[in-house]
């Protein structure tokens, strides 16, 4: 919508979630839950709230193996085997410390069996998964779970108080490419300093955690102690930022999912990784606040949760009122409501860019998805064009439109080659706009585009065969040497979408499908050619691929997979299978 | 305003309170209503009403059933919710034959009739309103007017209320801070307590003051209840989760947090409908658009600066405030430019000013005047959108539309009907230039329904403007036999199954539900086409039976019952079943072989094959 450009909506969200008692119910429910030794699931109105407890050992927070306690969840185990990967297909780090409470939590209790159970039973019922600190972080991967096991018809939520940070940036990705970052509320208070603990190297954090945790845990701590650690951990916090050290790497964590800040003067919702990122740094520091006020506030914070929440809703139940507002532009007052209502500060303009060039890029690929949709529409045209161009081949000319367009002997077919390369065209921009993150996240499992897409590669890919068959070396494959990679994007996207579709039962055929459902079936056919040749000539090895590729097109044409145009009379593939025929029968003991 | 709301002058809104107030009198302490003729042809009911406390659902909505409100549905045929405890007293008035037989009368001899009340009475006029709004004559001759009206209807009825364009018929009187007119977005058991001491307290203050009007005495007032803080700010909390969550929803349809948050938190489902004039004691404010109404019910009512028992007196004060704020009613039609600084405000009609800061609503509450300009930005392009349409449609659509009529004439001269020419596709170019013409106008109209209408980017009575209605069933009577042709062509019915079932585009369904909630005749177009555009899906399948012989009788009485209809209703066009070796004929032919003489005797298709432009076939 049009007003997307116009308006912030990170406040209302916010404010809407905390006022109408979820957050507050889901608070306590963290609470009751906290000393548990598991998890606990309790079902309140419907909603099934599954909580895991807040500070079990310090050392899982602190585990000391690897530079920043990551564990690499690929090589472990295979409870998120495919799907948590980064864009360049190597697999997430997450918490070391989250990752083995939720190992333990999966394979020492009945958490697996009660979920598939909860997913069976309350199919159509919300679930919502809870944790405070790093129970936070182990709902976090319990909620990764689920969504990647797909058990569930309506998707699970998860929501976190200060919860620390989980994983690194090929985390986000994923969670970007499943479109799944609505799923999570992180709930992080201006000044506690656990949901950033994980921004400084690690050797800085230990000492003074590991003086601090006793005291979130109930024990009797001496107040200078405390003091002097948290002093200390707040600088190590605040400098990982300030003054990047050239020689230590700066940490791999990134925040994911939707991020709530409140602060004594409301709450704003933001879900832009990179500028969480910024927040959660800036949010720490406020020129009102001294740094004695910060230090006391970084530790008790982190667990008054209850209190932040309770300020949110008197904030909204008083109203605010600003004392001079001075833009006449709404977005520009929303963006500084939204600074001021996270406890930065309206005047901070830096913090503003960052959260408009996160609305920007929002607003900025909506843009150019309808531009598409729109492009697309006018596209069907030359679909059309290439249908019935298929169909003049059939028709008028006893012939596939393959084997005719690979022969390029009438202005149909030059034609017909125009309309090609403008749908490539269109395929490609698309292709590189999704690669470029010029897309929506989500874009890539939207219903419209497979369809289109898998439409598409039915149609042409058979004549981008023909094209390199009819240009390239004759010592060349098709599918290892010139596939284009549209093709192959477009048909991982669809596979990626079928395996998320529940199961549907194929119906059998009982007709030949109007277009051949193997888009590459053309491209065997020219090696099957190449064989047969290659196996005349005494390359008996070849014999073992002919039979396959017989043995295949037999299944296909059974099962009604294969289009009629393939055997047509005179067809590159009757050519080819008369020719094998006979050399069969020629070679028949 | 309108013309007809002029009804709502000043003086009939005071007529109203005194009426609405008087019901509070002791003396009809056993009456539910109160009927008085202000002047000639000005018929007014008072109701007096009270919340009842009901916990079967969580804010005590309540399906309407048939019978009721039978007009107002949405999209997938759903019913409205109102509130219960404000249906039953209404039921209970309603079904009383003296009320109900004298509120007919009164109607039928030509007055105007207003139905009022205050608070909870307030929803009993609603209801009653709503009741007399199904059966009004022209021009627009039922009102409403309420005083501290707690919102009884949801979603739904807000839609339908404003599609059957009855928003100016309702005036919905609300004083700033009069707690009890937000009350039902609270959930019941959250006040319940608090409201054992206070709807009892507001009930006595009414009747002291009504049994005292024109005495001299002066009636001593009642101090209100104590402990109220919490309640009010219970009452605000929620006001500011459904005011915030709807803001939220509307500013950014497709937010993923959004959606996923939908079905975890259960908010209330009322929603306003009607126009609302929000007072103060210096004057009061006139707000038709909907969107703006949640926001000021929210952001009127923060309690900063404010004394807590304004909240609970508000509700039972109307008569003080009412004579002074009535006198100065401003206006506010264009919210989207509304000023955020002094500066934007020099430029504002300083009454405006005075009442938006009377109603908490000044440039220092920043979050409301965002709200509101939001409120004005959903409405104003939303009717951008419908001019960009209108202006687009000749140029657009009309060509393509002229190119199928004719490809259709010309089929028919060629002696084939244009769905078979269509499907066989053996003639050329010319079929082929016809499907060039179907996919521009289904991506035309999809670009309408699914990115504009699904979206709410167009007015709400866009699917009730005459011509939209008119133009998506032209539509949809030529060119869906296209789409359906091409999908057996195609052979999809064997990829994802029959074309009814699984294939049928949701613009057709979308178009067919206009059609169908429409309530006036519509001009019948200039060529006659078969009045029920999925007829030929019938003839596919059961030409895919013909093809495997498997005859089904209730297939067969499937595709009867279709032509019975369009015979009953004028509504079929033989040519184009008939011409040339169409596949209608074709199946027709096969099924009349397998049916037994008394069959054939009652059949529908009979008419056809004994058509008198056609020879008979059998």
């Amino acid at each position: 919508m049009a007003t997307d450009q116009l308006f912030t909506v990170g406040q209302e969200i916010a404010t809407s979630l905390v006022s109408c008692g979820m957050l507050p119910k889901v608070w306590e429910e963290s609470l009751r839950a906290s000393k548990a030794e598991s998890f606990t699931l309790n079902e309140y109105e419907n909603v099934a709230y599954v909580t895991f407890p807040s500070f079990q050992r310090l050392e899982h927070y602190l585990v000391n193996e690897g530079e920043y306690r990551e564990g690499n969840v690929q090589t472990e185990h295979n409870f998120f085997s495919g799907y948590l990967m980064g864009n360049d297909d190597k697999p997430a780090l997450i918490h070391q410390g989250a990752l083995t409470l939720f190992l333990d939590i999966m394979e020492q209790t009945d958490f697996q069996e009660k979920i598939y159970t909860d997913a069976t039973q309350r199919q159509l019922k919300p679930i919502i998964f809870v944790g405070h600190s790093l129970g936070g972080a182990v709902a976090t991967l319990a909620t990764l779970w689920v969504l990647g096991k797909r058990l569930r018809s309506d998707s699970p939520f998860c929501i976190t108080f200060g919860c620390p940070l989980v994983g690194d940036q090929r985390l986000v990705e994923a969670v970007g490419r499943e479109n799944w970052g609505g799923n999570f509320c992180h709930v992080v208070s201006k000044h506690d300093i656990v949901p950033r603990m994980f921004l400084a190297p690690f050797e800085s954090i230990v000492q003074p955690f590991t003086t601090i945790f006793p005291y979130w845990q109930g024990i009797n701590v001496s107040d200078s102690v405390i003091q002097g650690a948290c002093r200390a951990l707040l600088n190590h916090v605040l400098d990982s930022r300030s003054s990047p050290v050239l020689d230590s790497p700066s940490s791999p964590y990134r925040p994911f999912g939707t991020y709530m800040f409140c602060s004594s003067s409301g709450a704003a919702c933001i879900e832009n990784s990179s500028t969480i990122l910024e927040m959660l740094h800036w949010t720490l520091q406020s020129q009102e606040t001294s740094f004695d006020e910060i230090v006391q506030a970084c530790l008790l914070e982190h667990i008054r949760y209850g209190f932040v929440l309770e300020e949110v809703i008197q904030n909204s139940i008083r109203g605010r009122r600003l004392a001079n507002p001075s833009s006449e532009s709404s977005y520009q007052m929303g963006i500084s409501l939204e600074l001021e209502a996270i406890g930065v500060g309206a005047e901070r303009e830096d913090l503003g860019h960052a959260l408009r060039r996160a609305g920007d890029t929002e607003k900025e690929r909506k843009t150019n998805v309808h531009k598409l949709a729109i492009e697309l529409g006018q596209k069907q045209c030359n679909m059309a064009e290439l249908e019935w161009y298929k169909e003049v081949c059939e028709k008028k000319h006893y012939a596939a439109y393959y084997d005719s367009f690979k022969n390029q002997n009438d202005k149909k077919d030059i034609e017909a080659n125009e309309r090609r390369l403008k749908l490539a065209g269109f395929w490609d921009e698309i292709i590189e706009m999704w690669e470029k993150h010029e897309l929506p996240s989500d874009f890539q499992s939207q219903n419209k585009w497979i369809n289109a897409g898998n439409a598409y590669r039915r149609l042409v890919e058979p004549l981008d065969i023909a094209y390199f068959y009819r240009t390239a070396d004759a010592n060349k494959n098709y599918y290892s040497d010139g596939r284009h990679r549209r093709h192959k994007v477009l048909q991982r996207w669809l596979e990626d979408k079928e395996k998320t579709r529940s199961s549907r039962v194929q119906r059998p055929r009982t007709k030949p499908a109007s277009l051949t459902e193997d888009t590459c079936f053309w491209a065997y056919v020219e090696e099957a050619w190449k064989d047969l040749e290659n196996l005349k000539e005494g390359q008996h090895q070849r014999l073992q691929s002919l039979e396959q590729f017989e043995q295949y097109v037999t299944n296909m044409k059974n099962a009604l997979r294969i289009s009629s145009d393939v055997f047509l009379e005179g067809s590159s593939f009757m050519l080819w299978s008369e020719s094998w025929e006979e050399y069969k029968r020629d070679h028949s003991p | 305003m309108g013309e007809s709301v002029s009804v709502f002058s000043p003086s009939l809104l005071s007529d109203a309170w005194e009426l609405s107030s008087s019901v509070y009198k002791s003396q009809y302490v056993n009456c539910s209503y109160v009927r008085s003729v202000i002047r000639s042809n000005l018929v007014v009911f008072a109701f007096r009403g009270s919340l009842i406390p009901n916990s079967a659902t969580k804010y005590g909505e309540y399906q309407v059933k048939d019978g009721f409100l039978d007009g107002v549905k949405d999209g997938n045929n759903q019913r409205a919710s109102v509130h219960q405890g404000a249906l039953s007293q209404f039921e209970d008035i309603w079904s009383r034959s003296d009320f109900q037989k004298q509120v007919i009368e009164d109607h039928e001899k030509g007055n105007t009739i207003v139905f009022t009340g205050h608070s909870m009475g307030g929803g009993i006029a609603a209801l009653a309103t709503l009741r007399m709004l199904e059966k009004q004559r022209q021009p627009k001759s039922v009102f409403c007017i309420t005083f501290g009206f707690p919102l009884i209807g949801d979603e739904i009825l807000a839609r339908g209320v404003r599609r059957k364009k009855w928003a100016d018929q309702f005036c919905h009187v609300v004083l700033r801070r009069d707690v009890f007119s937000r009350i039902l977005l609270a959930p019941s058991i959250s006040v319940s307590k608090p409201l054992e001491v206070l709807l009892p307290y507001w009930n006595r203050s009414m009747q002291s003051r009504a049994d005292s009007v024109g005495s001299t005495d002066i009636p001593m007032a009642e101090a209100p209840p104590g402990g109220i803080a919490e309640f009010v700010a219970t009452v605000v909390q929620h006001c500011s989760a459904v005011s915030n969550y709807t803001s939220a929803a509307k500013m950014s349809p497709n937010n993923p947090l959004i959606a996923a948050v939908k079905p975890l938190v259960k908010l209330s489902p009322y929603r306003p409908f009607g126009y609302y004039l929000f007072c103060s004691s210096s004057g009061a404010i006139l707000i038709e658009n909907h969107y703006a109404v949640l926001p000021i019910l929210y952001f009127s009512l923060q309690t900063l600066g404010a004394n807590l028992e304004d909240f609970i007196l508000q509700h039972v004060n109307y008569g003080y405030i009412l004579p002074n704020s009535l006198q100065n009613i401003v206006k506010l039609s264009e919210l989207s430019d509304l000023p955020l600084s002094d500066a934007g405000s020099v430029h504002q009609d300083s009454r405006i000013t005075t009442q938006l800061d009377a109603l908490g609503l000044g440039i220092q509450n920043c979050p409301a005047r965002l709200a509101l300009r939001a409120a004005g930005q959903v409405l104003k392009q939303q009717s951008e959108n419908l001019s960009i349409l209108e202006k687009e449609y000749p140029k657009k659509m009309e060509t393509p539309m002229d190119k199928l009529e004719e490809y259709r004439l010309q089929c028919l001269r060629n002696d084939t009907g244009y769905f078979d020419a269509f499907k066989k596709k053996q003639r050329g170019n010319v079929d082929f230039q016809a499907n060039l013409n179907r996919l521009e106008l289904a991506g035309w109209w999809d670009e309408i329904i699914q990115n504009k209408f699904d979206k709410d980017e167009l007015p709400d009575d866009f699917q009730c403007k005459k011509e939209w209605v008119t133009r998506g069933t032209h539509y949809r009577l030529l060119v869906e036999p296209l789409d359906i042709a091409n999908y057996y062509r195609l052979g999809k019915n064997e990829d994802s199954g029959p074309y009814l079932t699984h294939g049928r585009p949701r613009r057709y369904k979308t178009l067919q539900k206009w059609l169908e909630n429409y309530e006036e005749p519509l001009q019948s177009p200039s060529t006659k086409l078969i009045q029920d555009s999925c007829l030929w899906a019938d003839v596919e399948e059961l030409a895919c039976s013909m093809q495997k012989n498997e005859y089904k009788d209730e297939k067969r009485i499937d595709l009867e019952n279709r032509v019975r209809a369009l015979t009953d209703s004028h509504g079929l066009c033989v040519e184009d079943l008939m011409t040339g070796e169409s596949t209608f004929k074709t199946v027709v032919n096969w099924l009349w072989k397998q049916m037994t003489p008394v069959d054939q005797e009652a059949s529908a298709l009979r008419s056809i094959i004994y058509h008198p432009q056609q020879t008979p076939q059998i």
